[in-house]
């Protein structure tokens, strides 16, 4: 059995199947990292369709891109800037693609374009009804909980008037963010790419329904003024403070000071 | 990268192995220096608001990290209301606003105060500092970067665990910004200094008192009744 020949067939046995493993590998990152904002072959999203790359790119400049979009912007590649204009100024973001990894995509997206298989889809495209951006707003500020347990937008968002005392400030205000990436903000949220949030959703997707649900919200608020730094908690926590200053003072007239100050002679 | 790893994976490890060996080697050849070194002996007044306010502030405040840690989905439930969310939020600015006026009180004591000065060492003040950084930081995270019960369920839960399960996920805070970041590290480098200063004590916090029997104290005679016939009144 273990011939040179058979060895040998082994080998290229094996060899097939990671190469088969790399191709799955590089299918699911798409799904869990691109897919968000780009398809293959299903149009442009938040960003560009990616069929044909290789035509468009050099594989040094695509792969490059992928690993650190943000040096490209900084140190202002042309085609980098024009891809932003292009985008409506949503930078891509840095999402710690290896070399290795960059260069899986480039051949899953070469692969696709030369067969012709359609990575990805263009998300709902019914109209959206009132009864979307009502649930899409319990959504948003989690009095309706996702189906697979993502957390409420809230937590680190704002979006208009949305939530008690405004939204979280962790992530930036989303009250305008329904203009800038316009159809593609369903997809963005329904598996977001963004480093803070891309391990916490990657175990909790939001369904497509749900995404389209609250990109239905952000869409009416769109126009409105954005939200205002609400200024309530330190209020609160200072009035809180007070209080608590206050009952300590009570409690503390029970104290006991010790002998020795009731023994001294009043001067 | 590679930053993140160190200071996320690694140096929480390392503080956390010298926080148990060191506390063991101390208390196999010290068990007696397992103590806050009471100071109240010394000065009683400043100390009694200044430690009443820190304890009360930190002890929540803590209580409210630990629920977070071993309970996410259960902080997550209670915040899926927006108004029950600014209620623990405000709750917790509260106490953390508490803690630091016990602790920069406190501060003051041992800086200022003659007699306490004497017994004060460098780690003291140290410690200190570094609990002031820590307290600072955290009213800085929960005031500009909210809601943080929420995200701290959701980023800094996992992290924490992963680390308890061995199975290191720095990428949960890895992209958090520099504020919480100096939070979590002053946080393991107070853990790793615990068997170095005076927080030995709540290593020692005597819990026990809560069920032992009662100890009675008995007087020869009732205080109020012995002051006032002994002042000459």
């Amino acid at each position: 059995m273990f011939n040179g020949k058979g060895r040998g067939r082994t080998l290229l046995s094996l060899a097939l199947v990671s190469v088969g493993l790399v191709a799955q590998d590089a299918e699911a990152q798409f799904k869990k990292q691109c897919m968000s904002c780009h398809t293959v072959g299903a149009g442009a999203k938040v960003g560009p369709d990616l069929k044909g790359l290789a035509e468009r790119r050099t594989k040094d400049w695509a792969t490059g891109f992928m690993m650190a979009p943000g040096s490209y912007l900084d140190r202002g590649d042309a085609t980098a800037t024009e891809l932003l204009k292009a985008a409506n100024g949503v930078k891509m973001p840095d999402l710690g693609i290896t070399a290795g990894e960059a260069e899986a995509i480039w051949k899953l997206v070469d692969d696709a374009t030369k067969a012709g298989k359609v990575i990805g889809s263009a998300g709902i495209a019914r109209p959206v009804t009132p009864a979307d951006i009502a649930n899409g707003r319990l959504l948003f500020e989690g009095r309706k909980h996702f189906a697979k347990g993502a957390p409420a937008c809230l937590s680190c968002h704002s979006a208009s008037s949305a939530g008690f005392a405004g939204g979280g400030s962790l992530g930036p205000d989303l009250t305008a963010v329904s203009g800038k990436m316009g159809k593609g903000l369903a997809s963005a949220i329904e598996t977001p790419a963004f480093p803070t949030m891309q391990n916490v959703f990657a175990k909790a997707p939001l369904t497509a329904e749900e995404a389209f649900q609250v990109a239905a919200f952000l869409g009416s608020v769109s126009k409105e003024p954005p939200a205002k730094k609400d200024i309530m908690l330190p209020i609160v926590g200072l009035i809180g403070l007070v209080g608590g200053l206050q009952i300590s003072r009570i409690v503390a007239r029970r104290r006991f000071k010790g002998v020795r100050s009731q023994l001294k002679p009043k001067a | 990268m590679l930053t993140n790893t160190f200071l996320f994976v690694g140096y929480p490890y390392l503080m956390i192995v010298l926080a148990i060996l060191v506390s063991i080697i101390r208390y196999r050849y010290t068990p007696f220096s397992f103590s806050s070194l009471s100071s109240q002996f010394l000065e009683n007044d400043q100390l009694y608001w200044g430690s009443n306010f820190w304890h009360w502030g930190i002890v929540i405040v803590l209580l409210g990290h630990l629920t977070a840690f071993l309970m996410p989905g259960a902080i997550l439930s209670w915040n899926a209301n927006p108004v029950r969310l600014f209620l623990l939020e405000a709750t917790g600015v509260t106490m953390g606003m508490l803690a630091l006026l016990g602790l920069v009180s406190l501060l003051v004591r041992r800086l200022t105060h003659s007699r306490i000065k004497v017994v004060t060492s460098t780690m003291d003040v140290i410690i200190l500092v570094l609990l002031l950084v820590q307290v600072v930081s955290g009213l800085d995270t929960a005031l500009r970067y909210r809601w943080g019960s929420s995200w701290f369920a959701t980023n800094a839960a996992p992290y924490l665990q992963s680390l308890f399960f061995f199975n290191p996920k720095p990428q949960y805070v890895a992209s958090l910004p520099l504020g919480p970041k100096i939070h979590m590290l002053s946080a393991f480098t107070i853990i790793g200094l615990i068997p170095f200063t005076r927080l030995v004590h709540f290593l020692v916090v005597p819990l026990h008192y809560l069920w032992r029997t009662p100890q009675l104290v008995i007087w020869n005679r009732r205080p109020e009744k012995r002051f006032n016939s002994q002042s000459g009144r």
